[in-house]
């Protein structure tokens, strides 16, 4: 059958035409985005930054403008250690946050992991209503990580949250065994 | 009855597609713009296993088990004064602050008193059940000072022959902080 016996030829067509565009604006319009960002980059302070909580002392590290932030916990064997305020973050603008995995070591299969039986991670707002979790657990030498980030929750201009860690070594675990598991605030 | 179509009735469709094929182009470029604005702040946190701040040991009165690192224990007991059920021994060196908290409990309404209090040389009265309720289900904070032993001691009396659990945490707080660990201790009362 010859296309131009099709009824509605016209409308296949422009069909074709419009998914056409479609796949060329596409390809235009990341060219384009990533051109644009290029040119209109400017230093600008984060509107959500890690601060110091009750906790951290001693424990928290923040990096060049506060995006950054590295804690050193301890973990006790059978014994579950409560962090209520490690880091917090602090807003200057209206924003959304979530939590999210991005790494965890040392790997799966490494016989250290049996060491220990959990981290949890709590994001709390300043009201301490707890708005997202991300659950780390052992199984044998396996992690069972968060496999989905938090929902983004709306945090306001001039609020302060905090992260809570509660983080448990197993029966027997070794002294000086660690892990380091890396999360990203994600904030839009 | 046929409608004849004029060169403008053709006009007007030609205009009708190529106004919504305008609007999806426009609605797909402005999707994908929206979807990319955000930024990721990092958080790296390492933790390590270290010695437990307080380690308990059995004491000399009724009959206890002591877990695996001296962080959690059992203790039986019927009714009377029972000195030194439980001792706790500070191991790292520093001050901290302890209290018992009274998480749950089983078939306490037959204890007609039962007192849980940390002795060192001045009592401090942590867990009250009277009359099958509690008076006090929480503690006040108590000074555990660098290498200090202090102990747990009991007075139970019944109201009828069974058993009971009181389930609690030894809490162990940071000085000046909102740090702290969790034991714990399950007291069993016939």
């Amino acid at each position: 059958m010859k296309i131009q016996e099709i009824q509605f030829r016209k409308s296949i067509k422009f069909l074709t035409l419009l998914l056409t565009s479609m796949l060329i604006a596409t390809t235009s319009a990341t060219v384009y985005y990533m051109m644009l960002e290029q040119s209109t980059s400017t230093v600008a302070v984060a509107p959500v930054y890690f601060t110091t909580g009750n906790d951290s002392s001693g424990i928290l590290t923040l990096g060049t403008n506060s995006t950054y932030a590295s804690l050193s916990l301890n973990a006790y064997p059978n014994a579950t250690l409560y962090y209520e305020q490690a880091v917090n973050l602090t807003a200057t603008a209206a924003k959304e946050v979530r939590l999210r995995h991005v790494s965890i070591s040392p790997d799966d299969g490494d016989s250290s992991v049996s060491n220990f039986t959990g981290v949890v991670f709590r994001l709390i707002k300043a009201d301490s209503t707890q708005v997202g979790t991300l659950t780390y657990t052992t199984t044998g030498d396996v992690w069972n990580e968060p496999t989905t980030p938090t929902s983004y929750v709306a945090i306001g201009a001039g609020e302060e949250w905090t992260i809570k860690i509660e983080i448990k070594a197993a029966p027997g675990a070794t002294s000086g065994v660690s892990t380091t598991i890396v999360i990203a605030v994600d904030v839009k | 009855m046929s409608r004849i179509v004029t060169s403008d009735d053709k006009k007007i469709r030609r205009l009708r597609w190529s106004v919504l094929t305008v609007f999806v182009l426009l609605g797909y470029l402005l999707q994908s713009a929206a979807g990319s604005v955000y930024y990721s702040a990092m958080m790296q946190a390492y933790g390590a296993v270290t010695s437990p701040p307080v380690i308990l040991e059995g004491g000399t009165a009724g009959s206890n088990t002591i877990y695996t690192n001296n962080t959690s224990a059992r203790v039986w007991t019927g009714a009377g004064d029972f000195n030194y059920v439980l001792y706790m021994s500070e191991s790292k060196g520093s001050n901290w602050k302890v209290r018992l908290n009274a998480y749950d409990q089983f078939n306490i309404s037959r204890l007609y008193n039962c007192s849980i209090y940390i002795y060192d040389g001045s009592n401090s009265t942590q867990i009250v059940i009277s009359n099958g309720t509690y008076d006090q289900q929480t503690g006040p904070w108590y000074d555990l000072a660098d290498s200090d032993t202090e102990y747990i001691w009991m007075h139970v009396e019944t109201s009828s022959v069974g058993i009971s659990y009181v389930y609690a945490y030894l809490e162990i707080l940071v000085p000046n902080t909102t740090t702290y660990t969790r034991y714990i201790i399950t007291f069993e009362i016939t």
